[in-house]
This record gives structure tokens, sequence and C-alpha cells, in this order.
């Protein structure tokens, strides 16, 4: 009994050692794979970002606030990984600050997400060269 | 003394290893958490500004002034359907006959404010210089300095000429925090 409780200390050192080794471990892997998944979605985002500014410009002339408002952009949305869920807006943030188009899922409990934006250049009424704003969020889908 | 240890001497051993094995775990566990904090770091930095610097600079100043001004004091009306660009290849060009820059102040307001929408949510300054010789002199800043050694990102574009010397613009963009001196 006596061997017992002597051994004690050196037990609770050992075993103090052995669950921060494995704690630590374990919460590394979880970090390590959050980070990839999130180099994953902004892979995406950045690929999705770009496919969108090159169809709402067209045919390469500078599109007009008309048409950016009316673009259809659900090719897009059909043609992302399984398993990925996105959010696209558009925004004129010059001359007037407004919101031209949303296209997106309706999704729940976002963990990980990555976000890009791109600028290009629109006309607007009057002559006016105005900026665009594309902001694209890509998720994890629940479904 | 030949070799064999007493009971309470083994005991010290004993926890004297164990406490060296805690030590050891202890050191894995600090060199396991530095490197995932050395990788979010490395995965902020890989964050960057947003659209890219030169992407930023070319839409700015491919973009219309937006509003009207009547510059009373030089005769001077601008219509809103200007270039950015052409417009401060302008400005810079009667600043440099000797007119003074409060003069150009609603329109230099406006600008800012447009650059600060376009490069939102970096804190950007827009330099306007002017080739000397070997050297670039600058006319005119538009925006917030960015703080002294602070990890900043920037783009050049040349505007024009004036007065047969070119002029260079600059885009100097930095993430908000950093322009405040703070995290440098």
């Amino acid at each position: 009994m006596g061997g017992f409780f002597e051994d004690l200390p050196v037990l609770a050192f050992v075993l103090a050692g052995v669950m921060s080794v494995a704690g630590t471990a374990c919460w590394t892997s979880g970090q390590l794979s959050e980070t990839d998944d999130s180099d994953a979605l902004g892979q995406s985002a950045a690929r999705l970002v770009a496919d969108v500014v090159v169809d709402l410009r067209g045919d390469g002339a500078l599109p007009s606030v008309e048409a950016v408002r009316s673009a259809n952009l659900s090719l897009r949305l059909a043609g992302l990984p399984e398993g990925l869920a996105c959010l696209i807006s558009v925004w004129c943030i010059h001359p007037d600050l407004e919101s031209l188009l949303v296209v997106g899922e309706a999704d729940s409990d976002l963990e990980v997400a990555r976000s890009e934006r791109a600028l290009m250049n629109a006309s607007c009424e009057g002559g006016v060269v105005g900026i665009l704003e594309v902001r694209v969020l890509v998720w994890e889908s629940q479904k | 003394m030949c070799g064999s240890l007493r009971s309470d001497e083994r005991a010290q051993l004993a926890l004297m290893d164990a406490m060296v094995f805690f030590a050891v775990s202890m050191v894995i566990c600090g060199t396991l958490m530095s490197y995932v904090v050395s990788n979010a770091g490395d995965h902020y930095e890989a964050v960057g500004t947003g659209a890219d610097t030169d992407e930023s600079l070319a839409v700015f100043l491919e973009s219309s002034l937006g509003e009207g001004f009547v510059l009373d004091g030089l005769g001077l009306e601008l219509t809103g359907r200007e270039q950015l660009g052409e417009t401060l290849l302008l400005i810079s060009a009667m600043v440099l006959q000797g007119h003074p820059s409060e003069v150009f102040e609603p329109v230099l307001l406006h600008i800012e404010e447009v650059l600060v929408r376009v490069c939102d949510p970096c804190a950007a300054l827009l330099r306007v210089s002017l080739a000397e010789g070997v050297e670039w002199v600058t006319v005119m800043e538009i925006g917030q300095e960015p703080a002294e050694n602070a990890d900043t990102d920037s783009a050049s574009q040349n505007l024009g000429m004036c007065e047969g010397a070119p002029v260079m613009v600059t885009l100097i963009l930095c993430p908000a925090l950093l322009s405040h001196g703070l995290f440098v």
C-alpha cells in the first residue's frame, strides 16, 4: 500500500505529460485541418469571383449597370464543387452606393467561410463610368 | 554500495525520470503550438488586402469623377464625366503652374471619398509625382499616410506628361489597423 502512494507523484507526472501531448496533438491536427479547408475555400472563392467578373464584362466592352443588374449568374452557382455554397453580390460603390445583384443559397451554421472581392468599371447613367464591387462568400454547405 | 539501491533512492530516481518526461512533453507541446500559431500568421498575411492593388488603381483611374464642380477662382468647370486619371493630371498641371492647392480642395475631398470606397477596408494614400531628372518629386498626396515601417502594398501607373515631364500616380495600401501604428 505504501509503495502505491509513493508512486502516485510519478504516475501523476507521466499522466500529465501524456495527456498534454495527446491534447496538443489533437488541437494541432484540428487547426491544420481547418487551415487546409480554409485554403481550399479561398481558392474556390478566388476562381468564382474571377469567373463572375468575366461573365459581367461579357464581350469585353464596358458593361452597363442595367446589364449587370439583369445578369444571370445561376450557371456559376451550379458550377460550384460539390459540398460548397456561395453568396454573390454586386454593388455599385461609385458614383452612388447601391446593391445591384445578390445571388446565392440560404444555408445555416457557417463554420469556415472565405470571401473575395474584385472591382470593375461599368457605365452608369449620363455617360459616367462607375465602379462596381463584386463580393463572393464561399462556405461548406451543411446540406 | 555493491550496486543495489535502497527503496527511497529508487523512488526518487523514478520521480526524477517522470519530471524529465513531463518537461520533454511540455517542450513538445510548445513546439506544436508555436508551429500552429506561425501557420496562422502566414495565413493572415496571405489574406492580404482583398482586391489586387494594381487592379484597384486601374479601376479607380478609369472611373469618372461622378460629380460636377465649378472652381470659381480658376474659371474651371468639371462636368463629372471626366476620368479621375485625367482630373488628377489636370489638377497636377495647375498646381505646378502655381495655383494654390486649396482651390482644388472640394474636388480633392471628393476624390478621397471615392478612394476610400475603392480601397476599403485598407487605408489608402494616393501620391502624384513628377519626374525631375532621375528623381520623383511629390506634387500632391490624397488620403492617409501609413505608419512608418508598416507593411504596405503599392502600385503605380503613368498618368501622362506635364510640362514635358512624365507624371506618375502611386497607390499605397495598408491594412487599416497598421495605418494607425498598431501591431507595428
